[in-house]
């Protein structure tokens, strides 16, 4: 039989029982959640770090700029001595909020996944859409990487998409600086982490 | 009534398309052994906000409580809510030789999140520095106004439940009107007049998006009071939008817009409005198309607006008011832009830049746009077109430097109507288009 309460109290439960909508100011990965997510395949993720003042000149030559960032975290996924790529997260400044991005690249540097892990902003979140974010996949170092020419902006999230241009370009400079002076060597563990 | 509700909640009953990106729920146990000890999150640091799925921050509820100090209050609001806003200061030289600086607008934006699913965004407007401005001689009005002021409660990313002063969801530049995202100085004359941007009313309605997998559908519709009476030619729609006190009529006007995105670099958006203008059941009916297209460096847009009015007359205000003029209101407008924009870099110029500024880029930029507000009789207020040609710079996203160079022809008030640019009128003779400029500073912050 045919009941319209039933119907109505089932439609409500459903609608209230949704996630949470991916709305603005909300974290969508934790850096443990991302890595996991990265590198579902690996035995082990460690870090390394790249101190700025060490490295300014490299820096400065790939990116035009010397990063505030006193030092930037390289997490480095590894099977044994196989390493099986690379994770950077960093903060880049949106409109009003920083805005917390994960870059996953492969052992050969170049990029294969970025994601939005927290966006604190009003407007622009269609930059966690993935037709956005793909067109960073297998983007390299010292390839062309300008907003509005290799990398369109979302209509209406300008300034988000072009932090997320910034981000990635600073990820990928990071990482061919510090692979410049040979392989990455993770120390057993974090504390004893050592900068290459 | 049961027939609605009961369809309304089986279209909330239907599966939830897929958001583009879900935040996981890995097992703790899965995937790699983390070496990160001693190693802070940035996602969960101070400055980060609380988790998705976390129904309320202790020191936002906090602000209620009988207990807390002014400070507390003021601590806990401030950690919910992101001001911001944009401005622009012009210049303009006139066809007539005049110059002058214009104070134009300075929109301070306020948003906060009370709720995962629910936030508030406002946009109070100070335009021509608020009130009073000064003209010839006399101190008048100027407006200090919102524009924009809602309550969202998201339900799903495709159901939005939306209140307030609704920026009326009729042609892409109304919904995208802020002078810092925009290339040139001056607005279309279309769309200050046919579909008068900033175009508000107050109501009630729904939006959202739905992504399909590459493509995005996206959709906004609202009941609003809607548009009164003062319908002119020359000032179009514009002295008849803003319903923030009352409605003129028990009718309720309806707006919105559907929108197709196939990939980042084309949308295509129809919509419309539709309601009575007056208590003789007399409508304004309106239909728009928006295109943008972008072809690496190139981006097209264009716009193309049409407005049907019943025959009636601009009266119906209280008996004092001098807007009841009596006037024939006009039956029929139209109006449109077609824009291209090239963005470009002067890579030698790079070198000349301080290093924090070697994003810089340039954009070129070429209008041409009509209007007509009574396509029943040429005048010269309601008739014109316009070609505009551009240059800023963009040392930043964020901050902008415009000039426009116009050149602009109009009707006359004994029918003849505005010279296109592709005939010999807009270029010779003594109905040429006139000369004027404009230069403007744009920023966000």
């Amino acid at each position: 039989m045919f009941r319209p309460s039933a119907l109505a109290k089932a439609a409500l439960l459903t609608v209230l029982a949704a996630p949470v909508p991916a709305g603005a100011d909300a974290t969508y990965w934790t850096t443990p959640t991302l890595l996991k997510d990265f590198f579902r395949a690996s035995k082990r993720v460690g870090y390394v770090k790249l101190i700025t003042t060490q490295h300014a000149a490299a820096l400065q030559a790939r990116l035009g700029y010397v990063p505030r960032q006193a030092e930037h975290v390289i997490f480095v996924a590894r099977t044994g001595d196989h390493i099986d790529g690379y994770a950077i997260v960093h903060d880049e400044q949106g409109q009003h909020e920083p805005i917390t991005f994960g870059i996953k690249l492969g052992p050969d540097g170049r990029v294969e996944r970025t994601e939005v892990m927290v966006y604190r902003e009003g407007h622009g979140e269609e930059i966690r859409e993935a037709r956005f974010r793909k067109q960073f996949v297998g983007r390299g170092p010292g390839e062309p990487l300008r907003f509005e020419h290799e990398i369109d902006a979302i209509s209406g999230a300008t300034i988000s998409s072009k932090s997320a241009t910034l981000a990635v370009e600073r990820a990928l400079a990071v990482l061919a600086v510090a692979r410049a002076e040979g392989p990455l060597k993770v120390a057993p563990t974090a504390q004893t982490a050592r900068t290459p | 009534m049961r027939g609605i509700v009961v369809a309304t909640l089986s279209i909330l009953a239907l599966g939830r398309p897929a958001v583009a990106q879900e935040a996981p729920a890995p097992s703790e146990d899965a995937g790699p052994v983390l070496d990160l000890e001693g190693l802070p999150d940035p996602a969960v640091g101070p400055a980060a906000p609380r988790s998705v799925g976390d129904v309320v921050d202790d020191r936002f509820d906090g602000r209620t409580d009988s207990r807390a100090t002014l400070s507390d209050r003021a601590a806990a609001i401030i950690d919910k809510t992101t001001l911001g806003g944009y401005g622009e200061h012009e210049f303009h030289h006139g066809e007539d030789d005049i110059t002058t600086f214009v104070n134009h607008r300075f929109v301070l934006f306020v948003y906060s999140q009370l709720h995962p699913r629910i936030s508030t965004a406002t946009e109070i407007e100070f335009e021509f520095a608020g009130s009073p401005l000064k003209r010839d001689g006399a101190l008048e009005a100027g407006e200090v106004l919102l524009e924009f002021s809602v309550v969202d409660f998201e339900i799903a990313e495709w159901l939005v439940l939306r209140a307030g002063v609704i920026l009326m969801p009729v042609g892409a530049y109304n919904l995208r009107h802020d002078a810092p995202t925009r290339d040139l100085v001056d607005r279309p004359l279309a769309y200050t007049t046919v579909l008068p941007t900033t175009w508000f009313e107050s109501g009630a309605g729904l939006l959202g998006k739905i992504p399909l997998g590459d493509q995005r559908l996206s959709y906004e519709i609202y009941v609003v009071n809607g548009l009164d009476a003062r319908l002119y030619d020359g000032s179009g729609l514009r002295g008849a939008r803003g319903s923030h006190l009352q409605d003129n009529n028990p009718d309720k006007a309806i707006a919105g817009r559907l929108a197709y995105s196939p990939s980042l670099a084309f949308e295509v958006g129809a919509s419309g409005y539709s309601g009575e203008y007056d208590l003789q059941d007399n409508r304004v009916n309106l239909g728009n198309l928006d295109l943008r297209w972008k072809l690496g460096p190139v981006e097209l847009i264009g716009e193309v607006v049409r407005v049907w009015i019943d025959e009636g007359f601009v009266e119906g205000f209280s008996a004092s008011s001098a807007a009841n003029t009596r006037d024939a209101v006009p039956t029929d407008m139209w109006g449109f832009y077609g824009e291209a924009d090239l963005h470009f870099t002067i890579a030698p110029l790079w070198a000349l830049l301080p290093k924090d500024l070697q994003q810089a880029t340039f954009t070129a930029v070429l209008r041409y746009e009509g209007k007509d507000t009574d396509l029943d009789r040429d005048s010269a207020q309601g008739d014109r077109r316009r070609l505009t040609m551009g240059l800023n710079f963009r040392p930043i996203e964020a901050f902008v430097l415009k000039t426009d160079y116009r050149l602009e022809t109009e009707g006359t008030d004994d029918e003849e109507a505005a010279p296109e640019a592709w005939s010999g009128d807009f270029w010779t003779g003594a109905r040429r288009a006139r000369f004027s400029f404009a230069a403007s500073v744009a920023y966000l912050f």
